[in-house]
């Protein structure tokens, strides 16, 4: 069968799935952190399986929406339209009148890169979260937890604090990107620590 | 503990969200964070790709179908446009092929048939609205 996306070889394709893959179990399911517990099926009986490739079908129909000159395909995939897709039917579900969002989707497409994405993306993003979450107390304890190691602490700071993505954080704590993945694991390993201490489900 | 972190709803969000993505960046962080869920990588991707093959299938399926409605549909305007520019009276096919910048492989045109002009130009009035309709789509 011809490939009618040649740029695209079958170990990109399958580096994509992977990582949408992660992405949207995260989304969906993951650390209790959103809503969705326990289950792979999620809102309007989704399956993750289900996101990831209907964002894909959607680029497949419509390959020039995504202007490679902006961003990666996996990252327009995760941040343009999986998440829409996810937060359409979050939205839909509980709100009714709020079904605009998946207005967003287009609205993003040319968005401009120089406000930081998280930031762009965070009144959209709050409805992922649980309401009962104290926020506060967690973050509390996140930092607490990080004091003594100083990589994980900046980088905790660069995220949280200020926004950081990670080449920045990289440059601004000057730390080699094998220091940052290793910091981000333990930091990661903390985030699930406080799951558990804060009974949020993983 | 007391409840003075001087992060807030947002900066919770933001760590979060900073965190779902470090964990799907690479092939390689995406594998690790899916086998700590139990997730069997092989079949996944054997499933996956089998998946993304079917969506190729049915997406090209679906444009050839598109484009054949949009050929057929060029072609009957090029007809209609074709049988109006014949019954004018004042029509002469030397001029229109200077007017639409035409090209035409035949060195006697004066000498060809009321039906093989009008083939021709349904032929080359399709092709121009079909190119019209991709820029349009542009």
């Amino acid at each position: 069968m011809t490939n009618q996306n040649p740029e695209i070889s079958n170990d990109e394709w399958e580096g994509i799935i992977l990582r949408l893959q992660s992405y949207t179990r995260l989304l969906v399911k993951g650390k209790g952190w959103f809503r969705g517990n326990e289950t792979t099926t999620f809102l309007s009986g989704k399956e993750i399986d289900d996101y990831v490739f209907e964002a894909i079908g959607r680029y497949l129909k419509n390959p020039e929406k995504h202007d490679p000159a902006k961003r990666s395909l996996v990252e327009y995939l995760k941040k343009h339209v999986i998440r829409s897709l996810v937060s359409n039917d979050l939205v839909s579900a509980e709100n009714k009148t709020s079904s605009d969002v998946f207005a967003y989707e287009n609205e993003k497409e040319d968005e401009d890169d120089s406000i930081p994405f998280l930031d762009s993306i965070l009144p959209l993003a709050e409805v992922f979260f649980e309401q009962e979450i104290d926020y506060k107390e967690v973050m509390k304890y996140i930092e607490s937890e990080a004091k003594g190691d100083v990589n994980v602490e900046n980088i905790f700071l660069g995220l949280a604090g200020y926004g950081l993505k990670r080449a920045e954080i990289i440059k601004e704590f000057d730390m080699t990107p094998i220091e940052y993945d290793n910091g981000m694991r333990r930091l990661i390993t903390i985030r699930n620590k406080a799951a558990k201490k804060y009974d949020i489900k993983k | 503990m007391s409840n003075n972190s001087k992060y807030n709803k947002a900066d919770f969000i933001r760590f979060i969200m900073s965190t779902v993505e470090h964990e799907s960046s690479d092939k390689e962080k995406a594998k690790e964070f899916l086998s700590s869920q139990g997730v069997d990588i092989d079949s996944m991707l054997s499933d996956g790709m089998k998946r993304l093959k079917r969506l190729q299938l049915q997406i090209a399926a679906d444009k050839t179908k598109a484009e054949m409605i949009l050929a057929e549909t060029a072609k009957q305007k090029a007809s209609e446009w074709v049988e109006s520019l014949l019954r004018s009276t004042d029509f002469s096919l030397s001029e229109l092929v200077k007017e639409e910048e035409l090209i035409i492989s035949f060195r006697n045109i004066e000498k060809l048939g009321q039906e093989d002009i009008k083939k021709i130009l349904v032929e080359l009035f399709t092709l121009k609205f079909l190119e019209e309709q991709a820029k349009s789509k542009k």
